[in-house]
C-alpha cells in the first residue's frame, strides 16, 4: 500500500507534477474527487495503478489502470443549485442529496 | 435477534479493504470465559501474565485486546493489549495510559497500573476483542446450519471459545446463506458456535471473516446502519486517526441510539478515548456526498470532515451532538454549509469553514452553537429562531459573522473579527427579526458591527466593545448601543494581516511581486481573493507557499494582469488584553451583594489564580513584599 493511500486529494491534479509518479502503485482509500465531470486528474501515460475503495468521482482514469470497489460517478451542480448524478451527456439521472426532513 | 445494541465497531485505514472484516465486538455478551487469573503477583503490575484454564493463548492473539469484563478487585470494563504470548499465557500492556476504560458512555485512557488492585486476582470474566487487528483472526470457509437455526457448524473445526462476542462478516452466502454481520454469541466446541441468528436456511459452504477492523470506503451507510440503542447500552464506532477515509457512497444513517445512551462515532489518535482535536483526527473525505445522521441520539466527535456537497456533516439527529470536530466545505457553489445542525442537536468546540457558504447552519429545531471556531467562510453562523450563539470565535467571514435569520437569538460572549482592513458585517439581522440579545461580544475589524434593516427598539445590546469598524451600527434608529458598550481595542495577542493589490495568477498559483509570505502556514491560513481581472473572488485554502507565491487548493483563474487584490489573516491568536478584563456582564448581580468579572468576548483571560477580588490580593502581596 503506497504513501498515497488514505489521503484527501479533493480537487487536486497530478497531471503536471513530475514528483507525483503514481505508476504501478496500489492506492487505497484516497479521495480524488473533482468538481466537474471528466476532469483529467492523472497523466495520460500513467499505468499499472490499482485504486481500491477510492473516490474517483468526476475523474478520468487512463487505460491500463485498475479500479476496484471505487466510486466513479459523474456529478454536476445543475441549474437548481443541487448536485446531480449525470450520464455521459451530462443529463440528470438522480439527485445526490438524501437529507430527510427533521421529525 | 440482530447485532446487539452496545456493540463496539472498529474502523482502521490499514484494515482489509471493502469492509470485509468482522469489525466489531460486543462487550455485553453473557457467555465470556469466567476463569481468568494471572501468574502470582503480576495482576497489579504494568505487565500482568494472564491465563485461563478454558483457553490456551497463542501467537494469533498478539495485538488483540483482552476485554476484562468483571472480577473481584479488578478494573472492570477495560481493554488491555495482548503484548506477547508464551506457554499459553498472555502478557498484557497495563501501564498507566495503556488500557482503555469504559465508564458510562465515555472511553478514557487508564489511570492506574495493572488489571487489579491486588497481585493475584482470580475468577475474572473476560473475552478477546479481535476487531482491533487489521486482518481477520479467522476466515472460515465451510459454515453451515440446519433450517434457520442459529447453531452454526464450522466445517473446518476451527471455532474457538475466544471468538465469543466477536462479529462474523458473512461475505459468501454459499448455498442458502445471507450475507451480513453476525455476533458469535456462544461456543459449544471446535465445530459448533451459536450466533445471534441463523446465517440462512439450510446453509452450506458459507464463508466470511471473524475479527479484523472495518476499512470504510465501500457502501459505508450499511456499516453505520448496524447501530442500535437500548435503555442500557448503545453502539459505538471508533475510527483510528492519522488517516483519511474516502467515504464510500452516500451516508444517511437512520439507525438511532437513545437519549440516555446515545450512539457514538468517535475518532482517536492512538488509544480509544484520547479524543484528538488537531491533525491526528481521522479525516472523513466525503467528496460530493453529505454525511448525514438522521437517526436520533448520535454523538459525533473528534473527526474532521471534508466535502463539497450541500452540507458536509448534517446532524439531523434529535438529541444529537457534534463535539471537537472540523468540517471544511470547499465547494465553489454559493450557500453550502460545513455543518448543518437541526432537530434538537447542538454543536460545540468545533472548527468550521465554508469557502462560499456557511460555516455552521443551525436551524430553529436545534439547541445552540457554543465555543466554536468559525472562519474564512462567506457567513460564519446562520442561526434560526431562538438559537443561542455563545462563546464562538468567528473570524474572516466575507459577508457576515452571524446571520440572525429570525428572532430571539441570544448572542453572548462571541469574538467577531472581520479583518484588519475591515471586512463584512458582524451581526446581520433579517427584516422583522426581534428580541435579539447581544451582550459581551467583541465587534472588531468590520465594515458594520451590527446591522438591522428595520427601525426598532426591541432588541437589547450592552457590554460589547466596538473597535476598528467603519460603522459600529448601520443606523442608530435600527440598533441602539447599550450604556455599558465600550470602544476599546481588544488588544488581541497575535493577529496580523498580509495584503496585496498587484498579484497575478497562473493555475493554482498566485504571485505577488515583492511579497513576503514567510509567515503563512500551509493548511491553516486562507487567502481571500477580493477582486481582479479573470479570477473568481472568494476564499481559498493555501497548500504551499514561497516568499512571493502561494499555491491555492482551487485554481482561481489564470490571468497575467497584475491587479489581483488579496488578503490573508495570520497569527490567529484572539486572546485579549486588559481592556476587556472584567468589562462584560455580569457586573453587579441583582440584589447588590455579588459582583462579577466577565471579560468581553469568547476568550477569557487567564489570571494568576482564581477567586473573586484576586487582583487586590496580588497587589497586597507586592506591598507586603
Amino acid at each position: 500500500m503506497s504513501s498515497y493511500s488514505h489521503k484527501d486529494f479533493t480537487g487536486l491534479s497530478f497531471v503536471d507534477h513530475d514528483l507525483f509518479d503514481l505508476s504501478y502503485l496500489t492506492i487505497k482509500g484516497s479521495c480524488f474527487f473533482q468538481r466537474e465531470p471528466d476532469t483529467q486528474v492523472f497523466p495520460e501515460n500513467m499505468s499499472g495503478v490499482t485504486f481500491i475503495n477510492c473516490n474517483l468521482d468526476n475523474c478520468i482514469i487512463p487505460e491500463g489502470n485498475e479500479v476496484i470497489d471505487c466510486s466513479t460517478l459523474r456529478i454536476m451542480t445543475l441549474e437548481d443549485g443541487l448536485d446531480w448524478i449525470v450520464d455521459e451527456n451530462n443529463s440528470p439521472i438522480q439527485p445526490l442529496s438524501q437529507t430527510e426532513e427533521p421529525e | 435477534m440482530a447485532i446487539a445494541a452496545g456493540t463496539f465497531f472498529e474502523i482502521n485505514s490499514a484494515a482489509a479493504a471493502s469492509n470485509i472484516n468482522g469489525g466489531g465486538f460486543n462487550p455485553n455478551n453473557a457467555n465470556f470465559m469466567t476463569d481468568g487469573t494471572v501468574d502470582t503477583n503480576t495482576g497489579n503490575t504494568s505487565a500482568p501474565v494472564f491465563k485461563s484454564a478454558s483457553y490456551n493463548f497463542d501467537n494469533g492473539d498478539i495485538g488483540a485486546k483482552l476485554y476484562l469484563k468483571s472480577g473481584t478487585n479488578c478494573f472492570a470494563n477495560t481493554y488491555y493489549t495482548i503484548a506477547s504470548v508464551a506457554s499459553n499465557k498472555a502478557t498484557l500492556s497495563a501501564a498507566i495510559g495503556d488500557a482503555e476504560t469504559f465508564s458510562g458512555n465515555m472511553c478514557l485512557p487508564s489511570t492506574v497500573v495493572g488489571i487489579a488492585s491486588v497481585g493475584t486476582p482470580t475468577g475474572i470474566t473476560f473475552g478477546i476483542d479481535y476487531s482491533r487487528s487489521t486482518a481477520a483472526i479467522l476466515s472460515p470457509g465451510a459454515l453451515s446450519n440446519i433450517g434457520t437455526s442459529s447453531t452454526t457448524t464450522f466445517g473446518g473445526a476451527d471455532a474457538k471459545i475466544s471468538f465469543v462476542g466477536n462479529l462474523l462478516h458473512l461475505t459468501g452466502g454459499g448455498i442458502g446463506g445471507t450475507i451480513g454481520f453476525y455476533e458469535l454469541v456462544s461456543f459449544t466446541n471446535a465445530t459448533t458456535m451459536v450466533l445471534d441468528r441463523g446465517i440462512g436456511n439450510n446453509t452450506v459452504g458459507a464463508s466470511g471473516n471473524i475479527g479484523g477492523a472495518l476499512s470504510l470506503g465501500s457502501s459505508d451507510d450499511a456499516i453505520f446502519e448496524l447501530a442500535r440503542g437500548s435503555s442500557t447500552v448503545s453502539s459505538k464506532y471508533f475510527a483510528k486517526g492519522n488517516a483519511t477515509y474516502s467515504i464510500g457512497g452516500a451516508v444517511a444513517v437512520a439507525a438511532q441510539g437513545t437519549a440516555a445512551h446515545p450512539c457514538m462515532l468517535e475518532g482517536y489518535n492512538s488509544r480509544r478515548g484520547d479524543r484528538p482535536t488537531g491533525s491526528t483526527r481521522p479525516v472523513f473525505a466525503c467528496g460530493a456526498n453529505q454525511f448525514i445522521m438522521n437517526g436520533g441520539s448520535w454523538n459525533v466527535r473528534n473527526i474532521s470532515f471534508t466535502g463539497t456537497g450541500t452540507d458536509v456533516l448534517v446532524m439531523n439527529s434529535a438529541n444529537g451532538r457534534v463535539i471537537e470536530c472540523k468540517a471544511v466545505n470547499s465547494s465553489t457553489t454559493a450557500g453550502r454549509s460545513a455543518f448543518n445542525i437541526a432537530a434538537d442537536a447542538n454543536i460545540f468546540d468545533c472548527e468550521a469553514i465554508s469557502y462560499r457558504g456557511i460555516g455552521i447552519t443551525i436551524a430553529v429545531q436545534a439547541i445552540g452553537a457554543f465555543n466554536n471556531y468559525v472562519h474564512d467562510s462567506n457567513i460564519g453562523i446562520s442561526a434560526g429562531t431562538r438559537i443561542p450563539v455563545i462563546g464562538n470565535i468567528i473570524a474572516g467571514c466575507v459577508t457576515e459573522g452571524i446571520l440572525s435569520s429570525d428572532d430571539e437569538n441570544p448572542i453572548f460572549g462571541n469574538t467577531i473579527y472581520g479583518a484588519e482592513n475591515k471586512l463584512g458585517i458582524g451581526l446581520l439581522a433579517t427584516t422583522g427579526a426581534g428580541e435579539i440579545t447581544v451582550r459581551n461580544n467583541i465587534f472588531y475589524g468590520l465594515v458594520t458591527g451590527i446591522s438591522h434593516p428595520d427601525g426598532n427598539t426591541h432588541n437589547h445590546s450592552d457590554y460589547n466593545t466596538f473597535f476598528n469598524n467603519t460603522n459600529d451600527v448601520n443606523s442608530s434608529s435600527n440598533w441602539q448601543k447599550g450604556p455599558h458598550d465600550i470602544a476599546l481595542s481588544p488588544q488581541f495577542s497575535n493577529v496580523a494581516q498580509l495584503t496585496g493589490t498587484t498579484a497575478t495568477t497562473s493555475g493554482s498559483v498566485l504571485t505577488q511581486s515583492g511579497g513576503d509570505f514567510s509567515s503563512v502556514i500551509d493548511g491553516t491560513h486562507y487567502l481571500y481573493l477580493v477582486s481582479g481581472t479573470g479570477v473568481t473572488a472568494g476564499i481559498y485554502g493555501i497548500t504551499a507557499h514561497t516568499a512571493t507565491t502561494v499555491t491555492l487548493d482551487i485554481a482561481p483563474g489564470t490571468n497575467a494582469t497584475a491587479d489581483k487584490v488579496w488578503q490573508i489573516t495570520t497569527g490567529l491568536n484572539f486572546a485579549v488584553g486588559k481592556n476587556m478584563k472584567a468589562a462584560g456582564y455580569p457586573g453587579a448581580f441583582p440584589g447588590g451583594l455579588t459582583t462579577g468579572y466577565t471579560d468581553i468576548g469568547a476568550v477569557q483571560r487567564q489570571e494568576p489564580y482564581a477567586g473573586s477580588g484576586n487582583l487586590h490580593q496580588i497587589e497586597s502581596g507586592f506591598i507586603r513584599g
